[in-house]
């Protein structure tokens, strides 16, 4: 087992590639996921004072997108 | 696919079957790339950063092709979700093509005997970094979207010039990097052996770019009706 973490004496290099990668790729899902929580929140809170005018929007949001 | 409310739905039925894959992918990955495949006869265990240094400069490329392509089809059809498409897939391509750059650094130390060269690889994959920064930094220059869209727009289909560069770059100019060893998927010149984790976190990598893509161009489009009410709220409020 610990002959498997010294990676024939590069651990050093190996470890610290997959770490960097692991860092920051679920460092960037764990920041999209948040910012999309924080969104949806704050949307929620403007439909909730403009319900009617979100469907609205809503409707002419669809027939513009379908050209 | 046009219309948001449909992207919507087709994003959340794909999503599980997403995650499922991505891990799989990486459990299998990490297992072979790891533990199960050979040292090579000159580079010994270092080789294994193989497995995460080359599907990040795939996804990094891959990503960028993304970017100009919404940039063209946006150019010439005016398909808003193009645009959202472009805006979400740029911080992704930015992860990818850092990751290429760092694990390639931490390759090179023991391999080449030094943490960076400036050479035509190297340094083509830096401007693609810089492309990926210049497309968020011009896009929040603006405060007018459809101005921003079509800047960016046009920043990505030029840009689209240092792809070709990037990848001859081993061919045209002298350079400590290697060529490429996967180019014909037919007859590799690389044991099958280090073929197969290398596919399969490439495969990883993937599943995770679209994962990440659905969510960004969820988490933007959820901003741009943001933007409409607040900007409806603020036109009712004045009249």
């Amino acid at each position: 087992m610990s002959e498997f973490f010294q990676m024939g004496g590069y651990a050093f290099y190996i470890w610290s590639a997959y770490g960097v990668t692991a860092g920051l790729l679920i460092g960037f899902v764990v920041w999209t996921l948040i910012s999309l929580k924080h969104a949806e929140r704050e949307l929620s809170v403007l439909e909730a004072i403009a319900p009617r005018r979100r469907q609205r929007i809503n409707a002419s949001e669809n027939s513009n997108a379908e050209p | 696919m046009a219309n948001p409310a449909r992207f919507q739905r087709f994003a959340g039925w794909l999503t599980p079957w997403l995650i499922l894959s991505t891990m799989g992918f990486l459990a299998a990955g990490l297992y072979y790339g790891l533990y199960d495949s050979p040292i090579d006869y000159q580079q010994h265990d270092t080789v294994r950063i193989m497995y995460v240094h080359v599907p990040a400069a795939w996804l990094a490329m891959m990503t960028y092709s993304t970017l100009a392509i919404s940039g063209f089809v946006f150019l010439v059809w005016r398909h808003p979700l193009a645009d959202v498409a472009g805006t979400a897939a740029a911080p992704i391509g930015a992860i990818f093509t850092a990751l290429a750059l760092i694990t390639g650094s931490i390759w090179g130390q023991p391999t080449w005997g030094t943490w960076w060269v400036w050479d035509a690889r190297l340094t083509s994959v830096l401007i693609l970094f810089f492309l990926f920064i210049g497309y968020i930094a011009l896009r929040n220059a603006f405060d007018d979207p459809t101005r921003a869209a079509k800047s960016t727009a046009i920043l990505a289909v030029v840009g689209a010039i240092n792809l070709p560069i990037i990848k001859f770059s081993v061919e045209w100019w002298n350079t400590l990097h290697q060529p490429a060893s996967v180019s014909r998927l037919a007859n590799p010149s690389i044991d099958p052996a280090m073929l197969r984790p290398l596919l399969l976190m490439a495969a990883c990598y993937f599943c995770l770019f679209l994962l990440a893509l659905l969510f960004r161009m969820r988490l933007e489009l959820v901003r741009r009706r943001i933007i409409a009410l607040q900007f409806t709220r603020a036109g009712s409020a004045e009249a």
